[in-house]
């Protein structure tokens, strides 16, 4: 009896020692451990989803919308722990996208974050995401999310400046996208979702942040304007190529300001592109002429991006420095007899053309470069790299100051001063706008310059921000970033040979009013004048104002290897035509 | 006689299984209610309902039986042995299959009778009788032929469903009555050798794929996340998130989203531990432990070899069945699908467990008071 009584007893601690085990192992797991499983528990009925906010647009200032943000539809598969769910899920998906199951199964085996659904395919179609959503209840693990996608309604128009947007971070890296990223971009939303085993939502949201749609930009350019400058730049390039006047006609820019404010009414860069394909190499070689040089078939753009010589253009900049300065006045006459030397350096006019006494007005109308050099050779090349820097075309301010694109995607005008030694004859080549290369966006500020009386306008072309709700968050006004006191007599003496100038066109006829401007026939490539394989015409320039008067629009039209300047005012004339609504 | 009874009954025995079961049908309301509970929704699941009548019609069973003698079920030795024999032979021809395995017999649409479950109490009442025979001895090898014999029939039988799980409780419950019936420490170290070697050799070449994976698994169950570790996962994150002092009743969200599997059933502890935590769920191993301690105790106290036998074998039933299906949610003890008595939803279970213990309160009621 004893002995079994002990026996029991024995069998009693035996229970207190299963009893120590259990509270052990539960104290190591839920007291030791219980963070962690706490963690895994909240992963397991979390879901994490994110709305991913619309990017802002960009509308034009008369309202077209430039940049759009469409929903495009991605299909994606939450981790479901149940093999048998997740098997039916994949057969009955890959069913609807014509997928293989197996693509699927390496794709759910690749995705690391498992809180969020891991990516099966994306830009589905709209039919597709009908019967998908049709059959939902057949695949249990299946998350349909819309991503707002970058869209360019108006495909080639103002393509280069507006930029790129990445597709996969969905940062802007080029462009205005780039520059404005952090206005266009939005905030995402973000919810936390509990869910049952099933992946079925069960409650509302915890945690639930909407997604803000980004804010939009409004610019300044107008599209109507900038349609016409490409359409009549674009006709004008492939009529010069046709009618063999000039058989490397593919390039050119135009830029047109509002000389009263720095406003970019239009900036037209050719060729250009459907900003849709920017990188899309297919897109290029599919829709530009196969003849397209590849020199001319570029992303740069040719207003902002892009130095050249920029010839007789620059005559001005001499002109308003032989005035101010006093190295020559209104009346003073030089003789232009087609050739001469200054300087030791050999100068012609244009076609060695004799045009006699000439003033500054006559000089300026007859584009004579033994004048000019003249002048310059008085002035001598400290005067006028500091008059070139009084008009906002200095190396150091990019594009006179224009900043609604990021400085790094800039280019700058080349100081022919830098890494030479200098010899009188270049100071003469100066100027008549050679040797030192400058962007036509530079030229559109100056010729404003020139236009308003000496305002150094910053050139702008985001007008304005708003947020989703069409409410303004910023407006921009002109700026002035500098002011030349310049002479009002000397200001008009330029202005009056400019004015000339453009009276001789064919192209500037029967306009209800004057109009100002200047041509340039820029040499570039001096050697290459002697191996004719490699010949290239002269870049053809035009910079005006219209009216004269009381100049409401500064024009630069560059046509790259297309000639003479005069061929240039055949696209002012459109631009002018269509901004005071002259076409027939 | 009456008088006595009451006086000898077992007050502190009665009301700690009266609290655990009452326990076990909240908990199994908590478990089987889809969205919040209310007072509301849990009288309208059909699931808490059913095993609040069970606990309720156990409960009243187990004092009913308590009443009578339990002396008169040791001359009903044969026919318990016969029919419980019977019962699980019939279950290998008509049972409905689960799991791969054959464990049920359906009696109406309401109560699916599993007859390993009755076979249990069956053996703890027929071997005590066996045990209890007069000049029984275990001195001997020869001694335990009759009683192993005795065990071995039923629980091959139910070996062969296959519940590997039960026919092991029979282990457990043969080893611990035939312990206290004086077996010799030779003999148990000699057996417990045998049966070691005779369980590896089982498992190389007897069990069946699906349960030897099962039977290892629980070591490491991120080898198969999704399929045979799934639960062992779910139910080792539903207890270690209940962390210190649990999510709060009915508001465990492995529970109530249903990741937990078979959380009503053999996972039942797993809400336990999510639910209330590691403060709540060593409360309640206490009391249950302190249940087994207070039937072992009534053993020391029984008035003869028949009655001790009894309770020491429903005793080493339940500590078996807690260390296995708590070990199990724990993963420290292989998943066996062997429910927690009195907590566990399920009919044939509450009532075995119902039956044994009202036979340990007749025990104690029936106890001899000359032992003070």
């Amino acid at each position: 009896m004893k002995m079994t009584l002990w026996r029991i007893t024995l069998l009693r601690i035996l229970a207190l020692i299963i009893l120590a085990v259990l509270i052990y192992n539960l104290f190591q797991i839920q007291v030791i451990e219980g963070e962690e499983w706490a963690n895994v528990a909240d992963n397991n009925r979390f879901r994490h989803l994110v709305e991913l906010a619309p990017r802002g647009r960009i509308y034009s200032a008369d309202g077209v919308e430039l940049a759009a943000s469409v929903p495009t539809y991605v299909v994606a598969l939450a981790d479901v722990q149940n093999k048998d769910r997740r098997e039916q899920t994949i057969t009955k998906l890959a069913e609807f996208l014509q997928m293989e199951p197996e693509i699927i199964r390496d794709k759910l085996k690749k995705h690391r974050r498992k809180f969020e659904p891991a990516v099966i395919a994306t830009n589905v179609d709209f039919e597709t995401i009908l019967q998908l959503e049709e059959y939902q209840h057949l695949m249990p693990s299946l998350v349909i999310q819309v991503v707002p996608q970058r869209y360019y309604p108006e495909k080639d128009l103002l393509a280069n400046p507006l930029g790129r947007v990445n597709e996969i971070d969905r940062r802007g890296v080029e462009g205005l996208e780039r520059k404005w990223d952090e206005y266009l971009q939005g905030a995402d939303g973000f919810s936390v979702v509990q869910v049952n085993v099933d992946n079925r939502p069960v409650g509302d949201a915890a945690n639930s942040t909407p997604a803000v749609p980004g804010n939009n930009l409004h610019l300044t350019i107008d599209t109507k304007l900038q349609k016409a400058a490409q359409d009549s730049l674009h006709r004008v390039l492939e009529k010069l190529r046709t009618e063999k006047k000039s058989k490397d006609a593919w390039a050119g820019a135009v830029v047109v300001l509002d000389p009263n404010t720095g406003k970019i009414l239009a900036l037209v860069t050719e060729p250009t592109f459907d900003n849709n394909h920017r990188y899309d190499k297919a897109w290029w070689k599919d829709n530009l002429p196969a003849e397209m040089p590849d020199w001319a078939k570029k992303l740069t753009d040719r207003t902002y991006q892009y130095r050249r010589t920029v010839g007789s253009t620059f005559k001005m900049v001499v002109g308003m420095a032989g005035l101010e300065t006093g190295a020559i006045t209104a009346t003073e006459k030089i003789y232009a007899g087609g050739r001469t030397r200054i300087n030791n350096q050999p100068v012609n006019d244009y076609g060695f053309a004799v045009h006699g006494n000439v003033d500054m007005r006559r000089a300026l109308a007859v584009s004579s470069n033994i004048y000019f050099g003249t002048v310059g050779a008085r002035l001598g090349s400290e005067k006028i790299y500091e008059y070139i820097e009084k008009f906002g075309m200095s190396r150091e301010q990019k594009n006179a100051g224009f900043d609604d694109i990021a400085l790094d995607e800039q280019s700058s005008s080349l100081d022919y001063r830098l890494g030479r030694t200098w010899v009188g004859g270049n100071t003469v080549q100066i100027s008549y706008g050679q040797l030192n290369e400058f962007t036509a966006l530079q030229l559109g500020n100056y010729v404003s310059m020139l236009a308003n009386g000496g305002i150094h306008y910053k050139p702008y072309m985001v007008e304005k921000i708003s947020d989703y709700t069409g409410k303004t968050v910023e407006y921009f006004e002109p700026e002035i970033l500098d002011q030349q006191n310049f002479k009002p007599e000397n200001l008009k003496v330029i202005r009056e040979g400019m004015q000339q100038s453009a009276a001789r066109s064919q192209y500037l006829k029967n306009l209800p009013f004057a109009v100002a401007g200047k041509t340039g026939s820029a040499e570039h490539d001096r050697s290459s004048r002697k191996n004719l394989e490699r010949w290239r015409d002269t870049h053809s320039w035009w910079v005006g104002y219209a009216p004269y008067d009381n100049p409401e629009i500064a024009i630069v039209v560059f046509m790259e290897y297309a000639g003479a300047g005069s061929r240039s005012i055949e696209v002012a004339r459109d631009i002018i035509d269509c901004y005071f609504g002259l076409e027939e | 006689m009456g008088k006595k009874l009451l006086k000898n009954y077992d007050y502190v025995l009665l009301l700690t299984i009266v609290l655990i079961a009452v326990f076990g049908v909240l908990m199994v309301g908590s478990s089987s209610v889809s969205g919040e509970v209310t007072v509301s929704s849990l009288f309208s699941s059909r699931t808490f309902l059913k095993q609040l009548i069970w606990a309720l019609g156990g409960l009243a069973g187990m004092v009913l039986l308590s009443f009578i003698d339990y002396s008169e079920w040791q001359r009903l030795k044969l026919p318990i042995y016969l029919f419980s024999l019977a019962l699980l032979i019939l279950v290998i021809f008509k049972g409905t299959s689960a799991g791969g395995a054959q464990r049920w017999i359906a009696i109406g649409s309401f109560f699916n009778l599993q007859p390993s479950e009755l076979a249990k109490i069956a053996i703890i009442i027929t071997l005590s009788a066996t045990m209890a025979k007069e000049g029984r001895s275990l001195e001997k090898w020869t001694g335990l032929i009759v009683p192993i014999l005795h065990v071995a029939v039923p629980m091959l039988v139910i070996f062969m469903q296959p519940d590997l799980g039960t026919s092991l409780i029979f282990v457990a419950i043969t080893g611990s009555i035939l312990f206290v019936a004086g077996m010799r420490w030779l003999h148990l170290a000699v057996m417990g050798a045998g049966g070691l070697i005779a369980s590896v050799l089982a498992f190389l070449f007897v069990l069946k794929p699906y349960q030897k994976t099962r039977l290892i698994i629980f070591r490491d169950p991120w080898q198969d996340p999704f399929n045979d570790g799934w639960q062992i996962i779910q139910s080792k994150v539903a207890i270690g998130s209940g962390q210190f002092s649990g999510r709060g009743l009915f508001k465990g969200t492995q529970t109530q989203l249903d990741f937990l599997p078979a959380k009503n059933t053999d996972f039942i502890f797993s809400v336990i531990g999510e639910e209330l935590g590691f403060l709540g769920a060593s409360i309640f191993l206490v009391i249950y432990v302190f249940l087994i301690w207070q039937i072992l105790k009534v053993a020391m106290e029984a008035k003869d070899a028949f009655g001790r036998y009894l309770c020491v074998g429903v005793a080493a039933m339940l500590s078996f069945q807690l260390l296995v299906n708590v070990g199990m949610t724990i993963s420290i003890m292989p998943v066996t699908g062997l429910p927690l008595p009195l907590v566990s939803y399920g009919g044939s279970s509450f009532l075995t467990t119902m039956i044994s213990l009202g036979l340990v309160l007749s025990v104690a009621a029936h106890k001899d008071t000359s032992i003070f």
